[in-house]
């Protein structure tokens, strides 16, 4: 899942980045609002954490800006001006949340998780493909009952897969929303990824989950 | 509590009740007066006659009545009464007097005098006394060969009963009274209507006044229903409700401002340290957060006391002093914690004008004032810029200009520039430290100290603070720094001040 943050204040934008990524999430992130508006017409991100005072374009301008040319980015807005009025101005104009500064991180990791169930039309918190159960709140996945250890970013890997079981997921969808700016361009690594996921998911005697489409992509799912 | 109301009733029955009594006494003063003449003529018509009948009669004077006396001189409840005197002699009295006298005073001869008094019955009265000359009348048929005067001089008193005049004026008196009593009441009566029909309207204000602010403060009262008498009160709340408006949006802009300003550095904080805290770290990464996160800190710090001071100069507690001291001494010290952050961005601080002797204003506000100026300039100018600071003073004022080049704002961002929290966007993406008040606070000072600024900027160009001080300026001297003498002077100049 990727994250752009939009946020003017240094200190915040990259402890919310590092806290991000540390939990699995492509993050990247602007210091002002035109910054901000070019990468999120760029790329196509499942959330966009908002300051709204912000150098350059506000907050709420960048947000209509962007929902006129109809992006359906989930649109978290982050910031310190709680009066009722900025928050239905906000949620007005195209918001899906509202959060105010200071707030606990913790929150901050539900509100994102929500909107990404939002965003692929998830509602259960726990995503079963087969004998596979993707627990998208507790961030768990069980084979069989049994619980598989996953590093985050192995994690966020699988429930996008999960989030579009018995789909196609192609190559640049994932570099789409799975990758930052910053990650290594070669594109070696997604195969690298998808290979070291499928040994710790699949053991030997069980079907295979993780499918590989030539020329198109993976499937995760009973059928190949 | 006065009533506008009670205050105009009462003055309107006292006004009313004074025209009316005023106007009943003239009435009656002139009934009566007309009333007594009339009675007047009377006892004078009277009087004539007898005096037409008074003749000498053998030497002796009498009144001949041609042998029947009239019949209101005998008695009865109308009766009338007269006494003839000569020279303190009774000479003739009507029959109706009973031999008892009435009440006499001679007046001067050929004058008739009138008084009411009482007569012999006891009743009221009113009597006309005359004094005159009777002369023996040749063609009376008296001879003149008859012994006796031939002239006498008489007193002829007529009274009349009064009962039926005091009646009638006493019957007058009492339909006056009445009359006004009654006018008068209906007048209040009338005017108590009148004057609350005539209020109705401040009651009307009143009540929509108290409706007035309890919503919001925008509401405004109707001009176009309030009567032309208290449009300048409405004029004037109005006036006072917009003024509250804008200070109580002013209020709840600068405590959003204030809550915005530190609450973003409060979640800076504190997602820095909980992000830090969710796993083990290598030291280095701790040290790099602990570092961060003392940045924060201190520049809120730095946030609080500027708030502080804001507020003192908001609620006027700020204090003014005034002390003598050397200007150049405390821009030295001022650019001092400034001269390493500008030596790193290759700044140059070139001070030119009347800078040196010594001034006579708040030392420590000016301070402050210099202080912030300095940030701005060494924050802001362009790398390898120039900050410039000239000073030209005259006897009652000292006028600085801060500028340094490489400017971030407009004309129309600079005049801005003094507001709360305002940042240039410069100011939001670069430093972080700086919360936006450093220039609102130098403003707060100067108007304090009773001084001027004024802001111009183009971008690119040069950013000028010019500030006007009011102060007692001592010494004017050609800036010499590093001039020993300088010292010297300065301290005799603070010498002679305290003495001063």
């Amino acid at each position: 899942m990727r994250v752009l943050l939009v946020e003017d204040f240094q200190l915040l934008r990259e402890s919310l980045s590092q806290g991000l990524r540390e939990a699995g999430y492509a993050v990247d992130a602007a210091a002002d609002g035109e910054e901000g508006l070019w990468y999120a017409q760029s790329n196509p991100y499942d959330v966009l954490i908002l300051d709204l005072m912000l150098p350059k374009l506000d907050g709420l301008s960048l947000l209509r800006k962007l929902r006129e040319k109809n992006a359906q980015t989930h649109v978290l807005i982050l910031t310190a001006r709680d009066a009722p009025d900025d928050r239905v101005r906000g949620l007005d104009l195209g918001a899906d949340d509202y959060l105010v500064k200071p707030f606990v991180f913790a929150e901050l990791l539900a509100r994102v998780r929500a909107l990404v169930r939002r965003k692929y039309q998830v509602k259960a918190p726990v995503i079963r493909v087969a004998d596979l159960e993707v627990d998208t709140s507790a961030r768990l996945v069980r084979r069989a009952g049994r619980n598989i250890d996953l590093s985050p970013r192995e994690y966020v890997f699988l429930e996008f897969l999960a989030a579009r079981a018995e789909t196609v997921v192609t190559r640049s969808d994932i570099w789409d929303h799975l990758y930052d700016f910053n990650s290594e361009t070669d594109s070696n690594v997604v195969e690298v990824f998808i290979a070291h996921l499928r040994k710790k998911i699949e053991e030997p005697g069980r079907p295979r989950l993780i499918h590989t489409r030539r020329g198109h992509g993976y499937v995760l799912g009973e059928r190949g | 509590m006065r009533s506008i109301r009670r205050h105009l009733l009462l003055g309107a029955a006292v006004a009313i009740t004074a025209i009316f009594a005023a106007l009943a006494a003239i009435l009656y003063v002139s009934v009566r007066t007309w009333l007594v003449a009339e009675f007047d003529r009377g006892l004078v018509a009277q009087a004539e006659s007898l005096k037409a009948a008074t003749e000498f009669h053998h030497g002796k004077v009498r009144i001949d009545f041609d042998g029947q006396q009239p019949a209101q001189f005998v008695g009865g409840p109308n009766a009338q009464y007269f006494e003839l005197w000569e020279a303190g002699r009774v000479v003739a009295r009507s029959p109706s007097l009973s031999s008892r006298d009435l009440p006499v005073t001679a007046p001067p001869p050929g004058r008739s005098e009138f008084r009411f008094d009482g007569l012999p019955d006891g009743a009221g009265g009113r009597e006309i006394a005359t004094t005159f000359e009777l002369r023996r009348d040749p063609e009376d048929g008296e001879e003149s060969a008859t012994p006796g005067p031939l002239r006498a001089s008489l007193t002829l008193v007529v009274a009349r009963n009064t009962a039926q005049l005091s009646l009638a004026l006493m019957q007058l008196k009492w339909l006056l009274v009445a009359a006004c009593g009654a006018a008068l009441l209906i007048g209040l009566a009338l005017l108590a209507w009148i004057i609350r029909r005539g209020l109705a309207p401040v009651d009307a204000i009143a009540m929509r006044i108290a409706g007035v602010g309890r919503a919001s403060l925008s509401d405004r009262l109707e001009l176009s229903q309030v009567p032309r008498e208290l449009l300048p009160i409405v004029e004037r709340l109005n006036e006072m409700l917009s003024r509250l408006e804008s200070a109580f949006n002013r209020e709840r802009a600068f405590t959003a401002d204030v809550a915005h300003e530190l609450r973003t550095p409060l979640a800076g904080l504190e997602t820095s340290l909980e992000v830090c805290a969710s796993r083990m770290r290598r030291p280095e990464e701790y040290q790099k957060v602990v570092g961060q996160c003392l940045g924060v800190t201190r520049s809120m710090h730095v946030m609080v006391d500027s708030l502080l001071v804001l507020a003192r100069a908001d609620a006027g507690s700020l204090a003014v002093s005034s002390k003598s001291f050397g200007l150049e001494a405390l821009v030295e010290e001022s650019w001092q914690s400034f001269a390493q952050r500008a030596a790193r961005r290759n700044l140059r601080f070139v001070p030119t004008g009347a800078l040196a002797g010594q001034i006579c204003t708040d030392r420590e506000k000016l301070r402050q004032v210099l202080h912030n100026l300095f940030d701005n300039a060494v924050s802001y100018a362009d790398d390898g810029g120039q900050i410039e600071l000239s000073a030209s003073a005259t006897d009652e004022a000292i006028s600085m200009t801060f500028s340094n080049t490489g400017s971030r704002l407009t004309q129309d961002e600079a005049d801005r520039a003094c507001e709360r929290f305002w940042r240039g966007d410069a100011a939001r993406t670069e430093t972080g430290a700086h919360c936006g008040l450093g220039l609102s606070i130098v403003r707060e000072l100067v108007a304090l100290m009773r001084g001027q600024i004024r802001v111009r900027s183009s971008l690119g160009g040069q950013f000028v603070v010019e500030i006007t001080l009011p102060v007692a300026r001592r010494e004017i001297r050609v800036p010499s720094p590093g001039n020993p003498e300088f010292t010297h002077h300065s301290e005799g100049a603070e010498a002679v001040d305290a003495r001063l």
